[in-house]
């Protein structure tokens, strides 16, 4: 019996799919620059199914790529050597909820904002909160260790995730993790928070729940220049403000939610810093007010902070509504990730203008700037011969210079195909030897998610040649 | 210990870090690594060697106001940072700022075969590659000599000192929230209940479900499963296949 068959005698044919449009849909995730169609696409929908189907894998010597919602921007759910795409999007259920002890235990397929949703009405929700919550799904933002947001007081995915079930490549079923965190034990879910999927399927985990802040307080303030604004990030930093969010959107993001949505801010706006503090009402509103005096003495043209919900969530559209603006910009957008020291800032900024500008690609930039970091979205018209091209040169420059200036090749989107020979800029010889020696822990994975995170897997450059063949 | 007489690998007593055990594998004194190496008070980040006690480091941080707000309560700030990390045990302000292991951004270490390599990056946010830079937190140089380390700090205003005792301390024990009023009665004082953690001598009295215990003379830290620590035991040969570093045997099974 050939593979396929085994497949649907497992899962039956509704978990089974190879069919022409099928295989297009699922060649990419959410960085669509390059594609590679998978064989077949399953959808088990317990950990023992996927364990199945990960041994009928090794049987047949067959690769396979775990993926969520497909909302991943670093190519990390791309089936690269084809083979079978293991969904999660029928591991739906939240298992169980302890209110008590504030952790839930869900499968990986539950959509992060369904985690909140199941737990808001005791005060708690889930911290990571990646741009994409309403939906993606807790096995993708724990493939790529997700931030969003709030990172820069909750943390990243990692530090919400108490415990996991795993699938090895060989097909073993495997629980690490502990129901308390901060055992003092070396940490395996700290390896397998951002893996990408390279070291197995994780198909359930408990998470942490964190209570709602008892106050918050959100302000937007606007500034001339982009240099004033990370100034203003700088010194509330420094002044021993933790906040919960420090956000920065530059002019071109301006233009794209004008034309977009008609949102039009104060003149001579050159970048607009969304400012949130939360916590106990006392501490929250000395907080906000030591953040509206660093601004105002930075020049600041306007402080505006929300009294009521419905404003705060006004403040906000212009963050969660920067991207999908862009659209009226150009057809085509690419979002790039890198971070950097958030003294280096301004002069991160003005080279992706610069480079932006030599490579004749629109640019605007929305970012966590609390933390470093840069997300440069580039807008441009992928039917004009070679725009693809210039966007993934330019692309690169950009992740070279966050290097330059001691930053990080991805600070949220993962490396997946898109960054993984950029690793080599971080990284010596000696210390990607090192790295590769984590897949060591899954013995045979040289079929789990291939060419992912490690550069130059065997028999990955020819199929770069493939996925690059197809997006050009 | 003496200062400057850094040895690794060290086997940790909760009571008194202890640099060595006898019998060991051979020593390697790293004592040279004891020095601020990189310091960006604006983004919030230090290096220096692991070789370097805590107290010198914030005294050089407070200079420009920041501080590794770890405030352990069975060991004096003066041992060094290198046996802090090494250990990444529980400590006073671990419910405000969380572990050790949270504020570790890269690693320099000396793999098993002798050669220096780094994980991680100068930024306080990095998911490029494995976060191999915390799983050594803990670690015990089981898989790798730490000689540098890159920390996230935190401004001295932001971090109030907390009350505490430094005792002597035979095991932790992390509670859950639903057993805190049993613990405060069977623990009484050494319950913390802000950090649900039982620091105290002798043997834990009670084990709750999901709780986890690490006992220091004898050094011992639990996983949840057979699998988890068969995994390790992996990565373990991994890194060190011809078991030059300390072995794994300080890690058991928690019993369901």
């Amino acid at each position: 019996m050939a593979l396929r068959e085994e497949l649907i005698q497992l899962l039956g044919a509704d978990g089974v799919r190879d069919g022409a449009a099928a295989k297009r849909v699922y060649a990419c995730d959410a960085y669509s620059v390059e594609r590679s169609e998978p064989d077949i696409i399953v959808f088990p929908t317990s950990t023992e199914e996927v364990s199945g189907v990960v041994k009928l894998c090794q049987k047949y010597a067959t690769p396979f790529t775990p993926r969520g919602a497909g909302t991943g921007l670093s190519g990390g759910a791309m089936a690269a050597k084809g083979g079978v795409l293991i969904s999660t999007k029928r591991l739906t259920s939240i298992l169980a909820v302890d209110i008590e002890n504030r952790r839930l235990h869900a499968q990986a397929g539950v959509v992060n904002s369904a985690i909140t949703r199941a737990v808001a009405a005791h005060g708690l929700h889930f911290a990571p909160d990646p741009s994409s919550q309403s939906v993606s799904t807790l096995g993708g933002n724990i493939a790529e260790n997700s931030g969003g947001p709030h990172t820069l007081k909750y943390g990243v995915t990692a530090q919400h995730i108490l415990s996991m079930t795993v699938v090895l490549p060989d097909g073993e079923i495997v629980n690490i993790g502990q129901l308390e965190s901060d055992c003092p034990a070396p940490d395996l879910v700290t390896l397998f928070v951002g893996s990408e999927g390279t070291l197995g399927v994780v198909t359930e985990a408990w998470v942490k729940l964190t209570p709602n802040p008892a106050a918050i307080r959100t302000a937007l303030a606007a500034f001339g220049t982009v240099e004033e604004a990370t100034q203003a990030v700088s010194n509330i930093i420094a002044a021993g403000i933790l906040p919960a969010a420090l956000e920065l959107m530059d002019r071109n993001i301006l233009y794209a939610l004008k034309a977009g949505f008609g949102l039009d801010y104060e003149p001579g706006t050159g970048a607009l810093l969304l400012l949130e503090a939360d916590g106990e009402p006392e501490s929250t509103l000395r907080e906000c007010n030591q953040m509206e005096s660093i601004c105002r003495e930075l020049g600041a043209l306007s402080f505006t902070v929300a009294e009521t919900e419905a404003e705060r969530a006004k403040l906000w559209t212009a963050r969660k509504k920067g991207v999908g603006a862009m659209g009226r910009l150009a057809p085509c957008i690419v979002t790039h990730d890198g971070v950097i020291p958030r003294s280096k800032l301004p002069e991160m900024l003005a080279f992706v203008y610069e480079v932006a500008e030599r490579h004749e690609i629109g640019v605007a930039n929305l970012f966590h700037a609390g933390d470093g970091n840069l997300h440069p979205c580039f807008y441009f018209d992928d039917r004009v011969p070679g725009k693809i091209d210039a966007v993934v040169a330019a692309g690169e420059e950009i992740i070279r210079k966050c290097v330059d200036l001691g930053g990080s090749v991805s600070g949220e989107h993962g490396i997946g195909v898109e960054k993984s020979d950029l690793l080599t800029l971080m990284y010596s010889e000696i210390d990607l030897e090192m790295q590769a020696r984590v897949l060591g822990l899954s013995g045979s994975v040289e079929l789990s998610n291939p060419c992912k995170v490690i550069p130059n897997q065997k028999g990955c450059v020819e199929h770069k040649r493939r996925w690059r063949g197809v997006a050009t | 210990m003496a200062r400057g007489g850094y040895v690794s690998p060290w086997v940790p007593d909760c009571g008194s870090l202890q640099a060595w055990q006898p019998g060991g594998p051979p020593t390697l004194d790293l004592s040279e690594y004891n020095q601020i190496t990189f310091l960006s008070p604006e983004d919030q980040v230090v290096s220096c060697g692991i070789a370097m006690p805590l107290t010198e480091l914030n005294c050089e941080l407070a200079k420009v106001g920041y501080t590794v707000p770890y405030h352990p309560v069975n060991a004096s700030e003066t041992e060094f940072v290198g046996t802090f990390f090494g250990l990444n045990l529980p400590h006073a302000s671990l419910h405000r700022f969380g572990s050790f292991k949270d504020w570790i951004l890269a690693v320099t270490a000396r793999a098993a075969d002798g050669r220096e390599f780094r994980a991680g990056s100068r930024a306080v946010k990095n998911v490029a590659g494995f976060d191999i830079h915390r799983f050594l937190a803990g670690g015990r140089s089981s898989f790798a000599l730490p000689l540098e380390l890159t920390l996230r700090v935190f401004p001295l205003k932001s971090v109030p000192v907390p009350d505490r005792n430094i005792k002597h301390v035979d095991f932790f024990q992390r509670v859950p929230r639903t057993a805190c009023d049993e613990a405060k009665e069977l623990f009484g004082d050494d319950f913390d209940p802000v950090n649900r953690m039982v620091a105290s001598q002798g043997e834990p009295q009670k084990r709750w479900p999901g709780d986890w215990v690490a006992s220091c003379s004898p050094l011992r830290a639990e996983v949840s499963s057979a699998g988890e620590l068969a995994l390790l035991k992996r990565l373990k040969a991994s890194f060190d296949p011809e078991n030059r570093l300390p072995g794994l045997g300080y890690l058991e099974v928690r019993e369901p």
